[in-house]
């Protein structure tokens, strides 16, 4: 039996940010129904850019359009952050962006095959280890709530047909937790000065299907087939099918097998 | 007026004997005529448009009355446009009821609906307060900038 992780604590997640800790006031809930819902409570009621609520247990997680987020207490790390952008931001591609920064935190620590599936899941060995929902303040463009959940060990007994992967590590969610908020600095105040445009490069180093042949999938419009060719300077993916390149804003992307 | 309904009501001239049928629902008048049989139906919005004159070929009715339709299915108020281009949904989650129905009452600041692009949720909320007059999207469809989502009155 490896040894229980130390719990996530607000000193703990100070301490590591270091300099940074000024930038990020840091809550720790031992329970949280969503982080997201919390934080968006509180961005509604002003908190400054940088609040962040992380949860050491999240009982009812939701992902994109409502997909649950299965969080099961030290095996997985739940997070959100509020940022306010600077005016004249534009939120396009805001979702990718922070896929960069939590890439490149994950990187830091030493895991080197992190791959990016568009619009903003991360990969390993082609198996989910973390996702991302980002929802923008309502009445507010500028100011969004980033919620984030990554799988630090997979639950033992997980079916294998389950689609995930973990990350294991040997940090301290706490040390973890420093180290993603300190790559979405530097993602995020990239992207409040030159947009989506200024992570391009470093998202498509990371693009786990550019040049391979994807199938779009969406709820409510036919499946679409094409080769992917990276994606636009506001993050749209495009996708070259027969006739025509397009620019995909939204649906769930899957690699098309030979 | 609700667009599946007029496709309804066009069907129903169309299959029928009838050469002309108006409808008045409050203040929308709608008169669906059919000049030439056995060709399509045409529909026209009283009081906006002049009755249509039948001139074309049967093959180019239909595309005349599209037009016409979408100026019937937006009834008096104040437009709620897309302040981003992404995909409409009407409720937060699949499933759920959706945030509003035509004929509901909503204040200044309350939610409409989702537009999603790229995995970034975007709640829209009423800039005005009144009654939904109508819901100009159908849920699960693409939306462009500035595109006129729901008529509150």
């Amino acid at each position: 039996m490896p040894a229980p992780r130390e719990s996530l604590s607000v000193a703990a997640v100070a301490a590591a940010l270091g300099g940074l800790a000024v930038r990020f006031d840091v809550d720790v809930l031992d329970d949280c129904t969503s982080t997201n819902s919390e934080l968006m409570a509180r961005a509604e009621a002003g908190a400054p850019s940088g609040t962040v609520i992380a949860a050491r247990r999240q009982t009812a997680g939701r992902g994109r359009l409502g997909r649950s987020w299965i969080a099961a207490p030290d095996a997985s790390l739940v997070f959100s952050l509020l940022w306010r952008f600077p005016p004249g931001t534009w939120p396009a591609g805001l979702s990718l962006a922070v896929g960069v920064g939590l890439a490149e935190a994950l990187e830091g620590l030493g895991v080197t095959d992190i791959a990016l599936k568009w619009p903003n899941d991360l990969l390993r060995i082609g198996r989910k280890c973390g996702g991302v929902l980002v929802e923008l303040v309502p009445g507010d463009p500028r100011a969004a709530v980033i919620g984030v959940g990554l799988n630090l060990a997979l639950p033992a007994g997980l079916p294998d047909d389950v689609a995930a992967a973990g990350l294991d590590l040997e940090d301290s969610p706490a040390e973890i937790l420093a180290r993603l908020l300190a790559g979405l600095h530097g993602a995020l105040t990239d992207f409040g000065s030159g947009g989506f445009a200024a992570l391009r490069e470093r998202w498509l180093a990371r693009c786990v299907h550019r040049d391979v042949a994807v199938r779009i999938l969406s709820e409510h419009a036919p499946p679409l087939e094409g080769r992917c060719i990276g994606v636009d300077v506001d993050g749209a993916l495009m996708v070259e099918t027969a006739v025509c390149i397009q620019r995909i804003l939204s649906g769930d992307v899957s690699l098309r097998m030979p | 007026m609700d667009l599946r309904k007029l496709k309804t009501l066009i069907d129903l001239v169309q299959n029928s004997g009838i050469s002309e049928l108006e409808i008045s629902e409050g203040e929308e008048k709608i008169r669906i005529a059919k000049h030439m049989a056995p060709a399509a139906p045409t529909t026209v919005m009283l009081g906006s448009h002049q009755p249509a004159m039948m001139h074309q070929a049967p093959a180019a009715a239909p595309v005349a009355a599209a037009p016409a339709a979408e100026v019937a299915a937006e009834p008096d108020g104040q437009v709620v446009k897309a302040p981003m281009v992404g995909t409409f949904y009407r409720s937060g989650s699949p499933g759920a009821s959706p945030f509003v129905e035509v004929g509901q009452a909503v204040k200044a600041g309350e939610a409409l609906c989702i537009i999603e692009a790229m995995k970034l949720m975007n709640e829209i909320e009423s800039e005005f307060s009144g009654t939904v007059k109508a819901v100009l999207v159908e849920n699960g469809q693409p939306v462009e900038y500035g595109q006129p989502l729901f008529v509150i009155g």
